[in-house]
């Protein structure tokens, strides 16, 4: 797939118009998205972070040149992320905290009252084909979620966001080598879970 | 002993079925998602970083897609200007006025105008007064 930055012409940067904007945000919304569900796995979580991240883009970049968007994008994505996984920390404490006051309350608790069962029954009528890549995709999916969060981002700037290497490292803010460490690793580790699973990638 | 692989062509097979998964999101992810870019997207046209007054027009940043004149952002400031401008000049022609009317009222008394710094003549005014 060929992404927004990629069609854009070169030359002297011009800034982004509201329609370009537009378009990126239309275009990276998706992954954006997906992106930020293996991270928090909830997906209330990940698409406030995902708004989060447009609005940060908008207010305080949208005067950048276009081209600039998608390692921005990736940075305060990233970034957001991060913040959310400090906030649900700060918030583990104190509930942590709170239900050692008030431990009767765990007895009225039924895990199964929260349980959310997935929906298949759209999928029960769909051809064969599309529900085997359905099952890949939840596959590749599961195991990108078991990764370690800096190798499971490295892999999807490098790969799927089709960033190059340098833009890689300065969205994690770490060094070239690591990204390219981080990203071997990472698809090792989804090729072997994928073979384990009896697929081959 | 793990054989040796292609990593860029796997990777890029693996984010083919990433495509995949992300182009059949359900229907309120969707939704949700498009409300939140709407949302971003309405934070554009407001101007945050770029001077400009109210109802002066956003200049800067939005005027190459609205087509606004340059002159129209400067417009209120200028406005303010002449404003501040005007009352000084006011203020400072009341207050010539003021003191030509003292200066009348002076000339036109009775009482000669020395008796005024004449310090003789205010004593005398305070005993009269205390009798």
């Amino acid at each position: 797939m060929i992404r927004y930055c990629k069609v854009r012409y070169s030359g002297t940067p011009q800034l982004a118009t509201y329609q370009e904007l537009s378009n990126f945000l239309a275009e990276v919304e998706r992954r954006a998205y997906k992106q930020a569900l293996f991270a928090v796995r909830d997906e209330h979580g990940a698409l406030d972070i995902v708004q989060d991240s447009m609005l940060k883009l908008t207010e305080k970049y949208s005067a950048k040149p276009v081209e600039e968007f998608p390692m921005l994008f990736q940075r305060i994505l990233q970034n957001t992320i991060r913040d959310y996984y400090r906030r649900q920390k700060v918030r583990s404490l104190w509930t942590t905290l709170l239900s050692s006051f008030s431990s009767h309350q765990e007895e009225e608790y039924d895990p199964l009252e929260t349980l959310e069962v997935a929906d298949d029954s759209n999928k029960i009528h769909r051809p064969e084909e599309t529900l085997a890549r359905s099952q890949v995709v939840k596959l590749i999916e599961q195991a990108l979620k078991n990764l370690p969060a800096r190798q499971r981002e490295a892999f999807l700037l490098r790969y799927w966001e089709e960033l190059d290497v340098s833009q890689t490292a300065a969205a994690m803010g770490c060094s070239e080598g690591s990204v390219k460490t981080h990203c071997s690793r990472a698809t090792h580790a989804v090729a072997a879970f994928l073979k384990s699973k009896g697929i081959e990638p | 002993m793990n054989e040796p692989i292609n990593e860029y062509g796997l990777a890029k097979r693996i984010t083919q079925h990433l495509d995949y998964g992300a182009s059949k999101l359900d229907g309120h992810v969707q939704f949700r998602l498009q409300a939140a870019r709407q949302h971003a997207l309405e934070a554009y046209a407001k101007p945050h970083h770029h001077f400009s007054l109210a109802w002066g027009g956003h200049g800067g940043r939005n005027s190459h897609h609205r087509g606004h004149s340059p002159f129209r952002a400067w417009l209120p400031l200028a406005v303010l200007l002449l404003g501040l401008m005007f009352i000084t000049y006011w203020q400072t022609t009341e207050q010539m006025n003021d003191l030509s009317e003292i200066d009348a009222h002076l000339l036109a008394e009775e009482l000669p105008f020395h008796a005024f710094i004449d310090t003789g003549f205010d004593t005398w005014l305070k005993g009269s007064s205390e009798e």
